[in-house]
């Protein structure tokens, strides 16, 4: 039997609620939320015996509360160092290469959990019906729980940083820098720091950059500049899907206060900017290939990606709302491009590995 | 006394002034049919809420003022030729004059509103006219989108419709300056959620159920429009699925391309079951409204109780 509460932001239970920790037997799953974000938020919760939660098999709600297909964004750039490091003969101690992909990925499930327990408190997951694991909203997981998820894989993560700051002292600087940006993009404003302009610089640095020159130092090899672009050219491609997310959600995070690139620029505006971040993801890319890969290969994938661009730009060029179904056909088109670009990525890299 | 929404046309002297050819006689045209459901929605809250009948006058005005002149352009938008089985006004007049007599309307409900002198109700309607405004924008967008979500369509739903329901529970109110803002917050959701549900039966008319006024079977559809039904019933389906089923001209029609009157009847009873829920969480709210009221203004949460058996189950309440 369910039933409904409706808690003020002024409620002493609101928290405890928003947490789960208001009881061990129930859930409350946040149902409406009302005024998000501010100090007269208002969230109506139905309130569930665990029993009556509907909760897939353990393994399914693991891979959803860890956002398992997400793992792509920390793998591919992974790989594209190893590639380039096997490749130039630099990678020095597989050792701490293993134990920093270890301590990445552990530390990007450690991100992913607290961007959601964040999301959820602030209520960006509670408003935007797609975003998020929807492990909290769904009621498998408590909100308390995924804070103390996070802060296990991020001492994990730490952990495994030790061995490798202790072999290479330079990895610390990168450490700390990311820690830095991190931190400042999760207190700079009350959002996610998905949803803000400078946030998004931050998701740049954290997952461009940062990463790949942090991982290139782990496996013993000196800082390049190739290492760099690669970075930034990785970033650029994710910062692409943020801004695609962000536009399939306008309205919605417009309505409810929620600041990005997106929102700031406004619909039509968004599109050019969606159209050519693409085009200049593209330029980056050859530029890249140009100056450090293979110069075929970047004229191949350059022709390829931009072949299959035409269908993307053209329903992008011919979108006419911000709600209707050819927003998300936008966003789909968009994200096959993505994968398109990791797929032809991996194909070079085997070629590379296995020249 | 019964008031029809004729007498709701002058509030101040300066209305629908003598001298403006076919003004008045557009207004009575477009005003003489409704149903006048959002008046009598406030005359409901000012009885329970001791609202002085000037007041009442001014919101039962400015409530039908709005809703009429989004109908007005509405037509044009959608180049209906009918409403309220009539002739539409921009087609017995002229688009130029529709347009017009809708904006006239919108004006004088500043103008009268902003003489009554409570600024919070001022700022507070011109919201509403704007969120109605950004409905209409949205719908229109979405015209020929047969792919679109109910959640999408809730969207659009609770800027053009739910608008006008929360402004008709929470004016009088902020009239009687009364402000807190977990009332107001109660209210709200509250309207959303009568907006919702009337929205929701409405589409439902389109699929002759529950149409005892007689709506035009499938007409939002033939129009290119897949309402919150329409969507629901479409979730889930392939792509072929749904055109076949688009393409419906008739309901044995869309019953056929659906699966069969069963199916349809299956998914009108899951449509339904969803909406209980809906009903659920208002009267929740209900239960949260009488905390706020005064002591004489009891009723009011009785009166406001069967409204869900009205708006969405069509029937009077038992």
């Amino acid at each position: 039997m369910s039933e409904l509460v409706t808690l003020s932001k002024t409620a002493p239970e609101f928290e405890s609620y928003l947490l789960g920790t208001f009881s061990k037997e129930k859930r409350a799953l946040p149902l409406q939320t009302l005024n998000v974000n501010s100090a007269s938020e208002t969230v109506t919760f139905r309130v569930l015996p665990l029993k009556d939660i509907l909760c897939p098999n353990p393994l399914t709600v693991c891979f959803m509360t860890f956002k398992v297909r997400s793992f792509l964004l920390v793998l591919t750039p992974l790989l594209l160092m190893l590639t380039k490091n096997i490749a130039d003969g630099t990678l020095l101690d597989p050792l701490t290469s293993v134990i920093a992909t270890v301590g990445v990925l552990l530390a990007f499930i450690a991100v992913n959990l607290r961007n959601d327990y964040m999301d959820h408190m602030k209520g960006v997951d509670r408003v935007l019906e797609r975003s998020g694991s929807r492990a909290i909203q769904n009621g498998w997981v408590t909100a308390a729980q995924v804070k103390s998820y996070s802060s296990l894989f991020l001492a994990l993560a730490l952990l495994c940083s030790v061995p490798i700051v202790f072999a290479f002292p330079s990895v610390a600087v990168v450490i700390a820098l990311s820690l830095v940006v991190g931190l400042w993009a999760q207190f700079k404003k009350q959002n996610s720091f998905k949803y803000q302009i400078g946030g998004e610089l931050a998701l740049f640095l954290m997952l461009g950059p940062l990463l790949t020159v942090g991982y290139q130092l782990a496996m013993g090899a000196h800082f390049d500049q190739e290492s760099f672009w690669i970075g930034c050219v990785w970033g650029w491609l994710v910062l692409f899907i943020v801004h695609l997310r962000n536009f399939m959600n306008i309205l919605p995070s417009a309505q409810a206060g929620f600041t990005n690139t997106v929102n700031w620029l406004g619909f039509d505006k968004s599109r050019r900017l969606i159209a050519l971040w693409w085009v200049a993801f593209l330029a980056f890319n050859l530029c890249y290939h140009l100056l450090f890969a293979g110069s075929y290969w970047g004229i191949y994938l350059t022709g390829v990606l931009a072949f299959v661009s035409v269908n993307f730009i053209y329903k992008l060029k011919n979108l006419s709302s911000s709600v209707g179904s050819e927003l998300r056909a936008v966003f789909r088109s968009g994200f096959a491009l993505f994968l398109i670009t990791i797929g032809l990525w991996v194909f070079e890299c085997l070629w590379y590995l296995l020249d | 006394m019964q008031r029809s929404v004729i007498d709701l046309k002058v509030y101040d002297p300066k209305d629908f002034p003598a001298y403006l050819p076919k003004l008045n006689k557009l207004y009575d045209d477009l005003f003489a049919g409704g149903k006048g459901f959002r008046a009598k929605l406030i005359r409901m809250m000012g009885a329970n809420l001791s609202l002085d009948p000037k007041t009442e006058l001014l919101l039962g005005q400015t409530i039908e003022f709005i809703h009429n002149a989004s109908l007005l352009h509405d037509d044009l938008i959608d180049r209906s030729h009918l409403r309220r089985g009539k002739t539409a006004a921009w087609l017995k007049y002229t688009p130029e004059y529709a347009v017009l007599a809708g904006d006239y309307l919108l004006a004088r409900v500043m103008v009268n509103l902003s003489g009554h002198g409570n600024i919070k109700l001022v700022q507070y309607t011109a919201e509403v006219i704007s969120d109605l405004l950004e409905g209409e924008w949205l719908q229109d967008s979405v015209i020929g989108d047969f792919f679109v979500t109910l959640e999408q369509l809730d969207r659009i739903h609770n800027l053009k419709t739910a608008s006008l329901f929360k402004w008709c529970i929470r004016a009088p109110f902020i009239a009687q300056e009364r402000y807190d803002e977990e009332l107001h917050r109660i209210l709200s959701e509250m309207g959303t959620l009568l907006g919702q549900l009337f929205q929701r039966s409405d589409d439902l008319l389109d699929y002759d159920v529950r149409n005892d006024e007689g709506k035009a079977i499938l007409g939002d559809l033939k129009s290119g429009y897949l309402n919150s039904f329409g969507a629901f019933v479409c979730k889930g389906c392939t792509r072929h699925e749904i055109d076949n089923i688009v393409k419906s001209k008739t309901l044995e029609d869309y019953y056929a391309n659906l699966g069969g009157k069963a199916k349809f009847d299956q998914k009108l009873l899951e449509f339904d079951e969803m909406n209980k829920g809906l009903i659920q969480m208002y009267n929740h709210h209900l239960e949260r409204l009488k905390g706020f009221m005064k002591p004489g203004e009891e009723n009011l949460i009785e009166q406001l109780r069967p409204l869900t058996e009205i708006l969405y189950w069509r029937r009077k309440p038992s």
